[in-house]
């Protein structure tokens, strides 16, 4: 896991060979975090979520199993202020504004980033500065022409399959289909209670196909994901396992997205067009249900374009982009109408180099318009962010950022049947950074400290003296911290080391009695270690890491909070011929654990991966 | 019975009778937080953690409703663990009835108890739509069941009959709409007697009793239709309908006392109510008790409980704030001075229980004996006093009449 972005060629190690397309002048302009492939495979892990768990400064919210949502939150600002994009294109949710991680796999990834703020680099499209923390993924382009076929078989009733056949320089198609029973023990042991039990429809199949193909300045990316999976609620008292409540989720997502890029001369071209059909289906109505049963389904579509120009001359460059996302919804929830949204961003973007100084600073225009009955009033906004590094000398550099920028109501904070509020305003956060980065040829270490604030937060309240609830803006939190890692190599050894200290506290209403306390879920100190170490045709490697305890009421001292824990997960890899024998196990000493309270993570499992290399 | 008589007898003995209280706290759904609080009158203390504290335990999830059985045992209806708990009045755990999954609110003749709940099973019964269960109080366990209409809610006993009020209340999302009828069951049959359409949609909420009076909260759909207060006649099965809601209601045996807001989805714009109604005129007037009351209640961030109690006439109401923080208690005496400071509870304070202090349960009989039987004095069902315009079953001089 990278501190900086490599571009330095001294280093010629294997762990650093990440083809990222960067200009030397943004170096360090922007606290970033990467994990590169051989990390990835190093990792006892399987989805984007577990692999951003170890970077500094992030929260993922996991609700257990495979089949459990996981999304990720960074720097306490809330799930919806992150942007995932894949090869620089945003991976969005018009309808609820959360990315399930759990979809996306590693497996075809060349590395997985995140950036505090947004990424700096010529041609940004405007979308890129849209969200106050932003996560790449980047595919892997192959080197060779390969085969590759696996099999996996682990812990409650896992089983994964997966295929690529890789084109060298030109694409991949890769097929993964999984099964997870998901049926894990689980136990509460307090003072009130010890409650043991085995996790109850938390199965999930999934099934995903991905292609990419690269022709000289063209990527082409297709994905198609099919699941089904169970949505078990959280573990209250209960007298036996005879009443319980039974969700099922079905999801179908499938996007096609093709690009253009353009920048090895002054003038520089980017184009993306991305076509998105997502389809969700929601059924509760079994009759072992005890609650409101429920069918649904929810369509959503969306079409995107964007365009991006740059041009540079000598230390300055200059970038231009417009972009433009046509999103729909279409359910049959009653009283829910039809609605359609257009989204137009418009960005302006300067990077200035004189002698160790690089200045960045951009200008981002949204406009949001809903067509629906009776839909919200149109949003325009201007935001801005602005970003300087000065590099002392060959080792040491010192940044600083702000960014402010919001994000717009989903169409179901605004219209969802009994819920949404179109009168609702934008929830904004606005975030100040200095921090302080160390290079030499084996340590790569970054220090930050931060503040940030959010405002008119979106929230789900219900009104004086009545039962309902809906969405209102309610709601002021500050957040301070220091994030630092550490990237150490050494021949054939490599420890990553992060840590973040945060103090996220709640400055809603000076009179309540929750004023000035820790942000529920929001743990003081975190830190991570991932050791790896490759040698010879054998591979492993052991991560660490450590969660202080959480509160989970917002008035803390009405709770116990959620204990700290720790979790040390391992894996070992042997490659003899065309063949690789993995063996991992996660949680290795069985620490119980909640993310969620209530929502308890699967103990001790082990998962043993056969590949064939064609 | 005869505990009970015995137990009304000591508090219409003492003077200052002063009001102990349980209170509800809902918790928030899914995280296994529902809580109860006692408010101990005597040392003038509260104690939060109840349950938990007395019985080492947890009470689960989404406590719903809480009444009184007989003079020692209490059962609240914990919606989301799926379980009637009964507890005595030192909160100890007097077992629990499981098959009455989704159960909703309660109502007793004092040897039964009567459940509504949403679900659709009842062990291995089940209903097209929701149900009534009867519960044998001694035994805890379910005698019979009653299918009423979608999503029944509150339920209240009457002269041998049991009124429920149907909601239909998971309309936004099933197939079916909302309900507008009381339903009128034969309490000793657990037969269907016949259903009574009040022309209000959603019949949720609160139902409090006087006499042959109740008091139903119609919450309209948020959209179009608009919420209203329904005053229902149980001796001539007739209702009278006011424009304003009674989200949260109660009564001191003669007058409900009403809050409610009126919220529509269309103009995201609300207006609060705080009304008393007469059912014997069928008149209303705004406010509660006086000025220093309904300002208390007016000023509350989220009004979630109002309770008169039948021994002192105090008026208690909660303040849920947030709903994420602990709410707080208040209370006043019908003329309008703190019965204490505001006391902190817990997340979501729904409901509020009172039972007099000067009274042990413990040694009834040895302690009171049979001189208290025949004071002259009038009791209704749960040995509550009650004066000359009690409607319904009393109890004098310890024979049980019906009073018309």
């Amino acid at each position: 896991m990278q501190a900086a972005a490599p571009t330095s060629k001294s280093i010629t190690d294997s762990i650093f060979e990440i083809k990222e397309v960067s200009v030397v002048a943004t170096r360090n302009l922007t606290p970033q975090q990467t994990i590169s492939r051989v990390q990835i495979e190093n990792l006892a892990s399987s989805s984007v979520a577990d692999a951003l768990k170890y970077m500094s400064g992030v929260q993922i919210k996991d609700y257990g199993g495979l089949g459990g949502q996981k999304t990720v939150n960074v720097r306490s600002l809330g799930s919806q202020h992150v942007g995932i994009y894949l090869d620089g294109v945003r991976i969005t949710n018009a309808q609820n504004g959360t990315v399930d991680l759990g979809k996306y796999s590693l497996t075809t990834l060349e590395s997985v980033s995140l950036f505090n703020a947004n990424k700096v680099e010529q041609l940004m499209v405007a979308s890129e500065f849209a969200s106050a923390s932003t996560v790449y993924l980047k595919t892997k382009r192959p080197e060779k022409t390969s085969f590759l076929a696996s099999y996996s078989i682990g812990s409650f009733g896992t089983h994964k399959l997966n295929a690529t056949y890789s084109f060298k320089k030109y694409g991949f198609i890769d097929a993964a289909y999984t099964h997870s029973d998901g049926d894990y023990p689980f136990r509460y042991k307090t003072e009130y209670e010890d409650t043991t039990g085995t996790r109850r429809n938390s199965d999930i199949d999934m099934m995903r196909i991905e292609s990419c193909f690269f022709f000289k300045n063209f990527e082409w990316h297709t994905y198609f994901f099919n699941s089904q999976r169970g949505l078990p609620g959280g573990v209250v008292r209960r007298l036996s396992d005879k009443y319980t409540d039974v969700g099922r989720e079905w999801d179908r997502n499938f996007f096609s997205q093709l690009s253009y890029r353009n920048n090895n001369k002054a003038l520089g071209y980017r184009a993306i067009l991305k076509y998105t059909n997502d389809k969700m289906h929601y059924r509760s109505d079994y009759p072992e249900n005890m609650s409101v049963h429920s069918n649904n389904q929810y369509h959503q579509q969306d079409i995107y374009g964007a365009a991006a120009f740059s041009y540079s001359f000598k230390g300055l460059s200059v970038s231009a982009s417009s972009d433009l996302r046509w999103s729909d919804l279409t359910t049959d929830v009653k009283r829910f109408h039809y609605v359609w949204r257009l989204d137009n961003k418009n960005s302006l973007s300067a990077i200035f180099n004189f002698r160790g100084f690089t200045l960045n600073a951009s200008a981002l225009y949204t406009s949001v318009t809903d067509h629906t009955h009776n839909g919200a009033k149109p949003l325009d906004k201007f935001t801005y962010d602005a970003l300087a590094s000065y590099k002392l000398n060959k080792h040491f550099s010192f940044r600083s950022f702000y960014k402010s920028v919001f994000r717009a109501p989903t169409l179901n904070d605004l219209y969802y049947t009994l819920v949404g509020n179109r009168n609702l305003k934008p929830e904004y956060t606005k975030q100040w950074d200095v921090g302080l980065c160390y290079n030499n040829s084996f340590l790569a270490l970054q220090v930050d400290a931060y503040y940030n604030k959010v405002t008119d937060r979106i929230v789900c309240l219900p009104l004086k003296g009545s039962f309902q609830w809906t969405m209102l803006n309610y709601g002021y939190t500050r957040c301070m911290g220091i994030d630092w890692s550490a990237n150490i190599n050494y021949r054939n050894h490599s420890l990553f080391l992060s840590g973040a200290f945060q103090d996220d506290r709640n400055l809603t209403n000076p009179d309540g009695d929750d004023y000035r306390d820790y942000i529920a879920y929001s743990p003081k100190w975190t830190f991570s270690a991932i050791y790896s170490l490759n040698w010879k045709a054998l591979s492993g490697s052991i991560s660490y890491m450590f969660v202080d305890k959480r509160f989970w009421t917002a008035e803390n001292d009405i709770e116990d909070p959620l204990n700290a824990y720790m979790c040390v997960d391992a894996k070992v890899a042997y490659r003899f011929w065309r063949f690789t024998a993995e063996l991992e196990c996660q949680n290795i000493f069985n620490k119980p654990y909640e993310m969620i309270q209530r929502w308890p993570m699967p103990g001790r499992r082990f998962m043993a991966t056969f590949k064939f290399t064609l | 019975m005869a505990a009970m008589l015995c137990c009304c007898c000591a508090m219409a003995q003492s003077n200052d009778v002063k009001d102990n209280l349980i209170i509800c706290n809902e918790g928030n759904w899914q995280s296994d937080n529902g809580q109860l609080s006692f408010y101990d009158a005597t040392t003038g203390t509260l104690t939060n953690k109840w349950f938990r504290t007395v019985n080492n335990k947890k009470l689960g999830d989404t406590p719903n409703d809480i009444i009184q059985i007989n003079d020692d045992l209490f059962a609240i209806c914990v919606n989301w663990s799926n379980i009637i708990q009964y507890i005595n009045r030192k909160g100890e755990d007097m077992g629990a009835t499981e098959n009455v999954p989704n159960n909703r609110r309660m109502c007793t003749d004092g040897k039964y108890l009567y459940v509504t709940s949403y679900a659709h099973q009842c062990g291995s019964t089940t209903f097209t739509k929701g149900y009534v269960a009867k519960i044998d109080v001694d035994t805890k366990n379910i005698v019979a069941t009653c299918e009423v209409g979608w999503e029944p809610e509150g339920i209240r006993f009457y002269n041998g009959k049991l009124y429920v009020a149907n909601t239909g209340g998971y309309a936004f999302s099933e197939s079916h709409d909302y309900e507008t009828t009381i339903q009128i069951l034969d309490a000793k049959s657990m037969t269907s007697i016949k259903t009574i359409d009040t022309g209000c949609i959603n019949l949720y909420g609160e139902m409090s009793q006087a006499g042959q009076y109740l008091c139903i909260n119609s919450c309209g759909d948020y959209y179009e239709v608009e919420p209203k207060t329904i005053i229902f006649d149980c001796k001539t099965e007739t209702c009278h309908i006011f424009n304003f809601p009674c989200t949260y209601n109660t009564t001191d045996g003669q007058l409900f006392y009403t809050v409610g807001s009126y919220f529509s989805y269309n103009t995201y714009d609300y207006v609060y109510y705080i009304n008393t109604i007469d059912p014997s005129t069928m008149t209303y007037s705004e406010g509660i008790y006086n000025d220093v009351v309904t300002n208390e209640i007016r000023d509350l961030t989220s009004p979630y409980e109002i309770y008169v109690s039948p021994y002192t006439k105090n008026i208690y109401f909660t303040d849920a704030g947030s709903y994420a923080s602990a709410g707080y208690l208040y209370g006043y005496t019908p003329d309008g001075s703190p019965v204490f400071e505001r006391q902190k509870v817990y997340i979501n304070p729904a409901h509020i229980i009172a039972f007099p202090t000067g009274s042990t349960p413990t040694a009834v009989d040895a302690t009171f004996g049979n001189k208290y039987r025949d004071n002259g004095i009038t009791y209704d069902l749960l040995g509550r006093p009650v004066d000359d315009n009690y409607r319904g079953i009393v109890i004098k001089n310890g024979k049980k009449f019906i009073k018309k």
